[in-house]
């Protein structure tokens, strides 16, 4: 079998809305840029396979959308396919671009995520979120959950409630805030950042309206539309490819993935709802992969949606002790000038924006640049999506030395 | 109701729409209407929709090997890996039981579909009783007699009463379920129990408070303080693109230091000291000092999840709650007047 190496990423700009262009624009643009970073000796002749990331037709208004993508971006007649685990599918494209390279059927290829998601309008309210937020509910069981008025922020915030059941002093909202205020802080070094240039304080989203639960609007992550690319090659390929750019091999050491029942229960065929387990079973299955363990890592990309959910999720990678989520922030090691994990470089969800399929390789984005500008040896991503965040994914890289 | 018409002639009303972008760039808005009216089977989902259609009934599935209780009965087949997809057998399923271990999740910003009915709730729930005990959790919409749903009301394990809604459709949303705290022991015991049953004469009205003295002193300067906010708030150009498109209120707020009057109206927001006869709404805030918070950025919305700010609760399931997009629309004036005075 092969190693696999990141060889390259980018993003396109993240908007609120592309008004001047659909996903096939998006896609376009997406690859051009990533042709421009790798300079004017790559180009799309040298790829032999595509991971397409689109979570939801109803966002490209098109099923089967990354054929169209495919179509545009010229590639004819390559392998592709298309991924989609809600807010996880940009990590299950990464994954499944690993596998068709470890497995030695393919040598270079692209996980490509693209997403239109503010393209919904609802005409009641005259804006797009209210029928965004609709459009992911699709994802739900009609039967059971639909007609209740189900929703990401609604499944994530049970989790959230049924690990605050067990532990009700973690997980204060201050500490919430200043996880978010942090990341999003970070978008000023990212200048394709959704929020680039806006100052979001811990006070201001603490203050501001709760949207569900306790969850307050200043805690969510925003809806975007753009593209996020990354590349994967064997390591000859790799080789080549880093004799080009003079930049240093990053290895995809650890892999892992899970996804528990959607249903909460008592059996062990049932969702506990007290903790992200999936989450932490597919980071345990990465761990055990890279050979390393939480305190090796120095970069994390995780998939922040909710401040409560953030935390959590943390936990799941085995930061911190279960009733002490929230110390990790205070105690500085998320936050602050020297931090033992930085948290989401480029700004994440929440700053940089969520193009739902893209968003975990935008995240893998932000960690591979980070690791190859800033040395650091440990970088892991984190992804997660549908109902109640059931899917857990986690990828771990690896610096090689030269 | 299976299809919001509302929504579906809103958007069967939309005309393709040029947009200029600036520059000389201008782009087409058009409308699609992604997804089709079908008419779908509920299959196996059938074998308890129906006697919940028909007799007010919550049917179950046992497995006959594991003895798990799926509720309701959503698979035919038992999903414990021991059991190789045992055929389930149907069960009446228990009307009382507990929140699973979870606090239920109220929403205060409402999906398209959900337009006009936030705040509203949901919870996981364990149906059970001497003789049976649901082994996975039923989802259910959570109701209070006492007004609107707000913080407080249920915890994370609060007993609990499912209620039958007297008309009903084949729908989850045929069921809601209720504190036991809220009921007699004669209801508790009594099953099914429907809707029209409950009294919710205190869902659908606003206290009124009994004067306090320390809230009396505090008006004046209270007033004071929105006269000025609204004021900044009106020249704010985000504010104004806002107003002009956010429906049109009149709110009589009741405190127990005094009363006032807020409105949007010829898209500007506005305050008057004397109450009208006829509002949209009326708000009943114990103390008028949260307006001098909202003054300061803090959240109205807040104050309706935490139960200190309340109205009168929408009971018809088919009207719209409009509250809630009312105190929306005040929460945004803070922020947009800021990122605007920042801007200049």
């Amino acid at each position: 079998m092969e190693n696999v190496f990141v060889f390259g990423a980018e993003i396109t700009p993240m908007k609120g809305r592309y008004f001047d262009k659909t996903f096939l624009g998006i896609t376009q643009d997406l690859i051009a840029a990533f042709c421009e970073r790798m300079g004017p000796w790559f180009n799309m002749s040298l790829v032999d396979f595509i991971s397409y990331a689109m979570y939801n037709p109803s966002f490209q208004n098109h099923f089967i959308a990354e054929s169209f993508a495919n179509m545009v971006l010229g590639t004819n007649n390559i392998e592709c396919d298309r991924v989609a685990t809600g807010g996880q599918t940009g990590l299950a494209a990464m994954t499944r671009l690993y596998d068709a390279i470890r497995s030695g059927r393919h040598q270079i290829g692209l996980a490509l995520g693209v997403e239109k998601c503010q393209d919904a309008y609802d005409p009641l309210s005259h804006s797009t979120t209210p029928m965004v937020i609709d459009t992911i509910a699709a994802s739900w069981l009609y039967w059971l959950h639909d007609k209740l008025g189900f929703s990401a922020a609604g499944s994530y915030q049970f989790r959230i409630n049924g690990y605050k059941y067990r532990y009700p002093r973690d997980l204060e909202l201050r500490a919430r805030a200043l996880m978010v205020e942090e990341i999003c802080s970070h978008s000023r070094n990212n200048p394709k950042a959704q929020r680039y240039g806006e100052q979001v304080t811990a006070d201001w989203i603490m203050d501001s309206r709760p949207i569900i639960g306790d969850t307050r609007l200043g805690e969510v992550c925003v809806y975007s539309e753009g593209g996020a690319v990354i590349g994967m090659a064997n390591h000859a390929r790799a080789k080549e490819i880093a004799s080009q750019t003079g930049r240093p091999l990053v290895r995809v050491a650890g892999v892992g993935h899970a996804c528990e029942s959607t249903i909460p229960g008592r059996g062990p065929q049932f969702q506990d709802i007290s903790e992200f387990r999936s989450h932490r079973i597919a980071a345990e299955r990465a761990y055990d992969m890279a050979g390393i363990g939480p305190d090796q890592v120095g970069v994390i990309g995780h998939h922040g949606a909710f401040g409560g959910q953030t935390l959590l999720s943390f936990l799941a990678l085995k930061m911190c002790q279960p009733g002490h989520v929230q110390d990790i922030v205070y105690d500085g090691l998320v936050v602050g000038p020297n931090p033992k994990w930085v948290i989401d470089p480029a700004s994440g969800l929440y700053g940089c924006g969520h193009a739902v399929g893209a968003s975990n390789i935008m995240s893998a984005n932000e960690v591979y640049w980070y690791m190859v500008e800033n040395e650091v040896e440990w970088g892991l991503v984190h992804g997660t999506g549908g109902d109640g965040a059931v899917y857990g994914g986690v990828q771990i890289f690896h610096l090689e030395a030269a | 109701m299976y299809i919001d018409r509302q929504l579906l002639e809103a958007i069967m009303a939309l005309v393709p729409e040029l947009k200029q972008l600036g520059d000389g760039i201008e782009v087409l808005l058009q409308p699609r209407l992604f997804g089709f009216p079908q008419m779908v089977t509920a299959g196996e989902q059938s074998r308890w929709l129906i006697p919940l259609l028909r007799e007010a009934r919550l049917v179950g599935a046992q497995c006959p090997k594991c003895g798990q209780v799926y509720a309701p009965a959503f698979v035919a087949k038992c999903t414990n890996p021991k059991c190789i997809y045992a055929a389930l057998e149907l069960i009446d399923l228990p009307d009382v039981g507990m929140a699973a271990y979870a606090e239920p999740v109220i929403t205060y910003f409402a999906p398209a579909r959900m337009h006009g009915k936030a705040p509203f709730g949901f919870g996981f729930f364990y149906l059970q009783d001497d003789q049976t005990q649901a082994t996975s959790a039923i989802a259910l919409a959570i109701r209070t007699t006492t007004g609107i749903i707000r913080q407080g009301i249920y915890g994370g394990d609060t007993p609990i009463k499912v209620v039958f809604k007297r008309t009903r459709e084949g729908l989850i949303t045929d069921v809601f379920v209720v504190p036991q705290a809220e009921l007699s022991a004669t209801q508790i015991a009594q099953s099914p129990l429907f809707d029209d049953e409950l009294d919710w004469s205190r869902a659908i009205t606003v206290p009124t408070f009994e004067p306090v003295p320390e809230y009396a002193e505090a008006m004046p300067s209270v007033l004071e303080a929105m006269t000025r906010f609204i004021d900044l708030a009106n020249q704010s150009p985000r504010n104004q693109a806002r107003l002009a498109e956010a429906p049109e209120f009149t709110a009589n707020v009741r405190t127990a230091g005094g009363d006032f009057c807020l409105f949007f109206r010829d898209k500007k927001v506005g305050m008057s000291h004397d109450l009208v006869e006829q509002p949209s709404t009326t708000f009943a805030v114990r103390d008028p000092r949260v307006f001098l918070g909202w003054t300061q950025g803090k959240s109205l919305t807040d104050q309706m999840a935490l139960g200190n700010l309340l109205f009168p609760a929408q009971l018809d399931y088919e009207a719209e709650q409009v509250e809630p997009r009312y105190l929306e629309d005040l929460d945004r004036l803070w922020r947009n007047e800021k990122r605007d005075s920042a801007r200049t």
